[in-house]
């Protein structure tokens, strides 16, 4: 459902991505790990049309840019980006318009689930990060995305919102939803992951799977390849 | 061994010539703006000998050193100085420093801010040259006056709100002195030029040009600084500068006896600033809305697909208290609506060009600014270009009524015809088109650029680009001997075409635009 082939990203004279390459399936939670600067973010904005790349990334067979794709699509980014002067229930309400969708209820479904319902009224400036957080969360799923990326989801929330938000992580996969998690925090992601991408200086240094041989955890090979130069495919 | 305040500073200003060296955009910058001074102090314009009454120079530059002044210092007011960065605060604050070298710290930085403030004036030489006959030595003296005003605001908003933070009487006393003294005086020289028989701008000037009004604080006093240097008169040039150097000592010398613990009066400013600074480079707007808002009805009232945006942006507007203008637009609308007051006797063209210019700073507010800044606009499943439209439409619509706002009273009061201010009103409305096309056309042909300093050229060279049909006409209509309103109505008829066909051929801008906040 996301393929994402030989993308480069150039910040003038840094490379940021250098030709990665992977995939995630319907049904699949992948991981995104590496270091403070390793390139994810900048990976994730390309994912999400942000940034002009080289390379091609597909989003349920569509160019990433297509509207089709845009449809198929949710972003959630790093920093909760939120309108200061609409209420939650407004943001809601402009995302299920701007995506022509008529109101079924999940809105309402997706704050109540994170504890923002009696915030509806709420101006965006008012709340806090972590709330933001939240919003940011509820108002790229409300269109029901296929394929979901998140960028760093868990940083400033409380841990109501975290067991709730692993637990959409679970559902999201058994519904066949592709996930596309980064993170720089190996804790945060446990055993909810279906096969775990480590970046390092802009490239893709191994890729691991729960059920591969050896005895190195997830862990293990992160600092392995982040603190000993180790890289395996 | 060098003191930690010393090392500092060094480092600090080392680090900032090895950043002008290793970025090479900041080098080309700063070698274009000396550039650019040379050829302004070089063309210089005019023969050196002043063309206008040499007392407006030290009135006019008085009045602005005030309004600075008095702008400074009332952001103090509210949060107390500005000459610590939050480093500085997380930093030195702690550590086992005395809070005065701090603070002596502090106040020398903010000297040299203050002074790099007013850099801006130096490429005023040419008319201030041609009609007043200011020299290079002027000229620096203009720059170091406006430093000195800028940095004795900032010493008095820490004074100010470091005695009257603890009391609410006592700020209102403060308050009530900061806006009273000014106040007072502005309108005794109004009063004055009134008396006079017209009022004009000649008539403030000669009534500014009293020892009365050059009582005042700050601005008096500066203005009496650059009349003693103008003419030569050193008693006066020394007097002046004695009072202002005085209020200078008098105010440290109170924050650094009465106030060591004035940590607290200047970390709110530090931390605001801190977060304005870290949201610009994370490529955060921040919104311009009314510290309480009124909620009011609830729900966009309307919007299907790219649409949605504009009725997102009614709703904005209408919270942020924007109905026919913005706050600040309404402030702008009132500078152009006064400066055509006052240049009444100049014609069109002065209020038209100070309408177009302050109108860039208004446009950098539109909503159509805000909207590309967050990641929305970008991801919706719509066509770039309707999702362009839609963001703006309202930029647009305000425009022609902030145009109407601006041109009906300023038209009225350069006594001109319907026709021309119609034709005023449309030819402003038409750069509400050039300054946000402008904004596309520099994000879908630079949109990968991500220096600053070469993104305001690109976007400069652009709007001439742009406007250069509409002007071109309009100024060889002018030559030929055409009415004001045939010429303003044909910029207005040219850079609405030009707009659209820029907007036109960059309309997939949305899809190749960088939301570039790294």
């Amino acid at each position: 459902m996301l393929n994402i082939a030989n993308v480069s990203k150039r910040y003038g004279k840094t490379l940021a991505n250098d030709g990665v390459s992977f995939a995630v399936e319907g049904g699949e939670t992948a991981v995104l790990l590496g270091p403070n600067g390793a390139g994810k973010s900048t990976l994730i904005k390309c994912i999400a049309g942000l940034l002009r790349f080289e390379g091609k990334i597909d989003i349920c067979g569509h160019e990433n840019k297509s509207l089709e794709a845009k449809r198929a699509l949710g972003y959630i980014p790093e920093m909760p980006a939120v309108y200061d002067l609409l209420t939650v229930s407004e943001h809601l309400e402009f995302m299920r318009r701007a995506y022509r969708m008529e109101d079924d209820g999940y809105g309402e479904a997706l704050l109540r689930r994170f504890e923002m319902w009696d915030k509806r009224d709420k101006l965006g400036k008012e709340l806090s990060k972590g709330m933001q957080q939240k919003l940011s969360i509820c108002c790229q799923m409300v269109h029901r995305p296929r394929v979901i990326v998140f960028d760093e989801p868990l940083v400033g929330l409380d841990p109501h919102a975290i067991k709730e938000l692993k637990e959409m992580f679970g559902e999201l996969r058994a519904q066949g939803a592709a996930l596309l998690i980064s993170t720089h925090m190996i804790d945060s992601v446990e055993d909810n992951w279906d096969v775990a991408y480590i970046m390092m200086r802009g490239r893709l240094a191994a890729v691991k799977r729960p059920n591969d041989e050896g005895e190195r955890s997830l862990e293990e090979l992160f600092f392995s390849i982040t603190e000993g130069g180790e890289a395996e495919q | 061994m060098r003191s930690a305040l010393g090392y500092l500073l060094i480092t600090r200003l080392k680090a900032q010539c090895r950043e002008m060296v290793r970025r090479p955009a900041r080098l080309i910058y700063l070698l274009l703006m000396v550039a650019l001074f040379a050829v302004v102090l070089l063309g210089g314009g005019g023969t050196g000998s002043a063309t206008r009454d040499a007392r407006e120079l030290p009135a006019l530059a008085g009045a602005f050193y005030g309004l600075m002044f008095a702008i400074l210092v009332n952001s103090g007011f509210k949060h107390g100085a500005s000459m610590f960065t939050l480093s500085d605060a997380n930093l030195l604050f702690p550590a086992p420093i005395r809070p005065r070298a701090v603070l002596y710290y502090g106040l020398f930085r903010q000297l040299g801010t203050s002074l790099l403030l007013g850099l801006f004036l130096l490429f005023q030489y040419s008319w201030l040259h041609s009609l007043y006959g200011v020299n290079a030595g002027g000229l620096m003296l203009i720059v170091v006056l406006y430093g000195a005003s800028v940095f004795l605001a900032q010493v008095t908003a820490m004074a100010v709100y470091s005695l009257t933070s603890m009391s609410v009487r006592r700020r209102r006393i403060a308050r009530c002195l900061v806006y009273g003294v000014p106040a007072a005086f502005a309108l005794a020289v109004v009063a004055r030029a009134a008396l006079s028989g017209d009022l004009t701008l000649a008539s403030l000037v000669a009534a500014a040009d009293s020892p009365l009004f050059r009582l005042m604080p700050v601005a008096g006093w500066a203005a009496g600084v650059l009349q003693g240097a103008l003419t030569g008169d050193l008693a006066m040039l020394g007097v002046y500068a004695a009072l202002t150097a005085l209020l200078l000592v008098a105010l440290v010398v109170l924050i650094a006896r009465y106030n060591h613990d004035y940590y607290e009066d200047v970390l709110r400013t530090a931390e605001i600033s801190h977060s304005a600074i870290t949201a610009q480079k994370e490529g955060r707007m921040a919104e311009s809305a009314p510290d309480r808002v009124k909620l009011g009805k609830v729900g966009l009232g309307g919007g299907w697909g790219a649409s949605a945006v504009y009725f997102k942006h009614r709703v904005e507007d209408r919270r942020a208290r924007r109905y026919v203008l913005s706050p600040m637009s309404l402030v702008f609308a009132a500078i152009v609506i006064g400066f055509a007051f006052f240049m009444r006797e100049n014609g069109a063209l002065p209020v038209f060009l100070m309408a177009v210019y302050m109108q860039m700073f208004s446009e950098a507010l539109s909503r159509f600014s805000w909207e590309l800044s967050k990641p929305y606009i970008y991801l919706i499943p719509e066509t770039s270009f309707a999702k362009m439209r839609a963001a703006l439409r309202q930029s647009v619509t305000s425009g022609l009524a902030e145009s109407l706002v601006v041109f009906i009273p300023a038209g009225l009061i350069l006594g001109l015809d319907v026709w021309t201010i119609a034709a005023l009103a449309l030819a402003r409305w038409s750069f509400t088109l050039v300054y946000n096309v402008d904004i596309v056309a520099e994000m879908r042909l630079f949109g990968g650029v991500s220096s600053k300093i070469l993104t305001m050229l690109f976007y400069f060279l652009l709007m001439l680009l742009i406007a250069l049909p509409g002007t071109a006409a309009a100024v060889a209509l002018g030559a030929l001997g055409a009415s004001e309103a045939v010429c303003y109505a044909t910029l207005a008829a040219l850079n609405v075409p030009a707009s659209l066909l820029a907007l036109f051929l960059c309309r997939n801008m949305l899809q190749y635009a960088e939301l570039n906040n790294r």
